[in-house]
């Protein structure tokens, strides 16, 4: 069966696989947060995000493990979701591991490979009231 | 209920607007038209400083009922005063107004609430906040805004040339508002509010900054969407810096423009005048009143007039003569009327008089203004919406120590027929071409003159009222007016000399003399029905000659005369006193006060015959007592309408409400988010 765009993401202009068990979250950013006298946590809602989370293969191409090796500092990541196509600026927060090399008809390929990933846009929370 | 109140009753806020706007000035003037499609509108889209009138308007969630609302009345003028309209929309629809500069604008500033788009030649941009800048390079920009909602009207507010520096959420790093009252018990001060600002700024302006001069007003709101807060003015205290893209802004509130010393000494005082028309009105009111304007503070105006025929003197067009506060400050004076005299005596004019209770309240960040209505909780916190509540107790105060002056005045009694003048203190003889010098106790009121020859035959009486500069010498000085016995010419031709001098109508006149600059104004027949009973106030046309030059008398006329000194005397009595409560705790000194009142006489030397005593502040030390010793502190959401001195109903954890008066209050918005540090005093300060 062919794969269609849907079966990528994209790390700095190259598609690579989309893992298995992608599925980002969203998270709130509060901003102004204490913890009252009765314990309730309080504070102003100033955005979201999409949360921190460990990209995972069970197998990967060298070529494509080279776009994870070489992301330094800023990268972009562009992947569908439920809003959209997504374009969001991304951190690598781990090494990458590369757990097994093995080669198929002359192309390597890694197994195991995973790295984490830290979202780093914040996107202002539209007005409610 | 506001925008503000439903935020602060969830849990989780949406995120605070912040506005805060730079005035750096700008020469463009502006006109507005093309605004016919607006439900009301005033057009006054230049004025950032005016406040949006609040109006009882049913769009979105409707308007709170705490009386900050008023219905639409077209024949209220736009002021700084009644607020303005600005061009508002009708509900849902789009709006249009057309800018036009005397000059080209680069770029264009607007404050708009309810909206969600402008659109400026064909172009349109997205509103995310209530402020937007359009570069325009053109002499006319012709804007349509689109409501944010089907049940918002867009209401703009200001449409400028970017002469001003505009912070808001887009480039906000943090903000630090804090706003101060003293509420202590003794001796409080008159503390400064700040407003601290970092921004985002891309540009290198350090070199533009450089020239951003102190006392560049800043502008601080903060709200919601069409529930901004009232406009919190500042002036910039300090250099303006720009290092590593951030922007550092430090301003203080109005009080500052206290922080200098009295243009006058304030006194017990006198105009001349009986005015028994006038209103009984709170003297302490228009003290502070008065103080705050005469400082010099930008857009205090004095709402009532002053009256002043008792009391202290707060003229200001005359220097007072019983000076009671000297070489103090305007704020050292305020902070102590503000604490002391929470009490007014209310002159009713034949009987005794009946007192009232006196409040202080904030009008602008730092201005305050005294009032005779009792502040009313404005505000409810939960104490299960804050964090870290510590409660303080002070120790007790049981006993008050201080001395206060009362100085009492007695002048003539206007009341009588025929009316009884002549509080002789003194004569002293006049000889020609020979000073008659005169030295005075500092605490000496108005004196009035009159001449008498030598051989005691009366010269028509002429009361010079407010001869402070004149005869009142300091010691081993001389000085001389020429002109007043001999040569004062009235200016409607007819001549007079010494021993001549007269007037012969009810008509006022005006005496001039060029040699030394006097003027003479203000002829008031005393009573018309005694031909010699005149007086009449000067003024000096020389600012040097006032209050500069010592001064005696030269006779100048053939004969010797005797100067009677006649007039009015305060009479200074310092008085120790205790105030004490009915319970435990420490003994204390506080300030000393004054205070005082005017007694109209039958006469002075054989003791006064007290007829009125018209009232003013007197010292409160019981006042004092009252305070409650308890104070607190906490952590809390923040509400950027709260002022110090504000009451608020604290609604504690065990079910009980209580009232509490702010004193400060620090709202922080950093991130986003905005949080506020708040102290307080248990009761109604």
């Amino acid at each position: 069966m062919a794969l269609t765009a849907l079966d990528y993401i994209t790390i700095d202009g190259t598609q690579i696989y989309k893992p298995p068990e992608f599925a980002p979250q969203i998270e709130d950013i509060y901003s102004g947060e204490y913890t009252t006298c009765t314990g309730k946590t309080v504070g102003d809602c100033i955005g979201w995000k999409w949360s921190d989370m460990t990209l995972q293969w069970d197998a990967l191409p060298q070529d494509m493990v080279d776009v994870l090796v070489n992301m330094s500092g800023e990268a972009t990541l562009v992947f569908d979701s439920p809003l959209g196509t997504q374009t969001e600026k991304i951190i690598r927060s781990s090494a990458v591991q590369l757990r097994n090399r093995n080669t198929i008809r002359g192309q390597t390929i890694w197994r195991n490979v995973s790295v984490a990933i830290r979202f780093i846009n914040a996107h202002p929370k539209e007005a409610s009231s | 209920m506001s925008a503000i109140d439903i935020q602060n009753s969830r849990q989780i806020r949406d995120p605070m607007d912040v506005l805060i706007t730079l005035s750096l000035g700008t020469d463009i003037a502006m006109t507005y038209s093309g605004y016919s499609s607006a439900k009301i509108a005033d057009g006054v889209l230049n004025q950032s400083s005016w406040p949006m009138r609040g109006l009882a308007d049913l769009q979105g969630n409707g308007f709170p009922l705490d009386g900050s609302r008023v219905l639409y009345n077209p024949n209220t003028s736009p002021s700084q005063t009644n607020g303005k309209l600005g061009v508002r929309g009708n509900v849902g629809q789009p709006v249009s107004v057309t800018a036009t500069g005397n000059d080209t604008i680069a770029s264009l500033a607007i404050s708009v609430t309810g909206a969600a788009s402008v659109t400026l030649n064909g172009e349109t941009t997205e509103i995310t906040g209530s402020h937007v800048t359009l570069q325009l390079l053109n002499t006319t920009a012709a804007l349509t805004f689109q409501p944010s909602s089907e049940d918002r009207r867009v209401e703009i507010i200001t449409v400028l040339p970017e002469a001003d520096f505009v912070i808001n959420n887009d480039n906000l790093i943090k903000a630090t508002v804090s706003l101060r009252s003293d509420l202590s018990i003794i001796n409080p001060t008159l503390p400064e509010s700040e407003l601290t600002v970092e921004v985002y700024q891309d540009l290198d302006v350090s070199e533009a900054v450089g020239s951003i001069p102190e006392d560049t007003p800043i502008t601080y709101q903060a709200g919601y969407p069409g529930d901004m807060s009232p406009v919190r003015r500042f002036y910039v205290s300090g250099q303006v810096t720009w290092k590593d893209n951030v922007l550092s802004i430090q301003a203080v509130d109005a009080v500052h423009f206290l922080d200098k010393e009295l243009a006058f000494s304030l006194g017990v005082g006198t105009t001349g005048y009986y005015d028994t028309s006038a209103p009984s009105v709170a003297r302490a009111q228009n003290i502070v009143n008065y103080l705050v304007k005469d400082a010099g503070v930008p857009g205090v105006t004095i709402k009532r007039t002053l009256y002043f025929y008792a009391a202290f003197y707060n003229d200001g067009g005359i220097p007072p003569n019983s000076v009671i506060e000297k070489g103090k400050s305007y704020r050292d004076i305020i902070a102590k009327i503000m604490n002391l005299f929470h009490i007014d005596n209310i002159p009713t004019k034949y009987t005794a008089n009946r007192e009232t209770d006196l409040w202080i309240t904030y009008v602008d960040a730092g201005i305050p203004q005294v009032t005779n209505r009792k502040p009313q909780s404005k505000w409810t916190i939960q104490e299960e919406d804050a964090a870290s509540v510590n409660l303080t107790a002070e120790r007790q105060i049981q006993k008050i120590n201080a001395t206060v002056t009362r100085y009492q005045r007695a002048v003539p009694n206007p009341y009588a027929t025929p009316m009884k003048t002549e509080f002789q203190i003194g004569t002293v003889d006049w000889v020609k071409g020979e000073g008659a010098f005169v030295a005075f106790d500092d605490y000496s009121a108005r004196y009035l003159f009159g001449l008498s020859k030598s051989d005691g035959a009366p010269l028509p009486q002429s009361y010079f009222e407010d001869l402070v500069s004149m005869p009142i010498l300091p010691a081993g000085q001389t000085g001389r007016i020429d002109g007043l016995a001999g040569n004062v010419m009235p200016q409607d031709g007819s001549s007079g000399n010494g021993s001549n001098m007269f007037f012969d109508n009810d008509t006022p006149q005006r005496l001039y003399d060029s040699n030394l600059g006097l003027e003479y104004t203000q002829i008031i027949p005393w009573n018309s029905a005694y031909a010699d009973d005149w007086r009449f106030a000067w003024k000096s046309q020389s600012a040097a000659w006032a209050g500069l030059v010592a001064a005696g008398l030269i006779g100048k006329d053939d004969q010797s005369f005797t100067l009677k000194i006649i007039g009015d005397k305060v009479l200074p009595s310092k008085e120790e006193v205790t105030y004490s409560a009915n319970r435990e705790g420490v003994t204390v000194d506080a300030p000393d006060a004054w205070f005082g009142s005017l007694l109209f006489a039958t006469e002075y030397q054989s003791g006064v015959k007290q007829e009125v005593v018209e009232g003013m502040p007197r010292a409160g030390y019981e006042s004092l007592l009252k305070r409650s010793n308890v104070t607190c502190s906490f952590t809390w959401k923040g509400d950027p309408r709260i002022q110090p001195r504000d009451v608020f109903t604290f609604h504690r954890l065990d079910g009980t409400d209580e009232e509490w008066t702010f004193e400060n209050i620090t709202i922080t918005h950093e991130g986003g988010g905005t949080l506020a540090e708040v102290t307080a005093r248990k009761g109604i300060v």
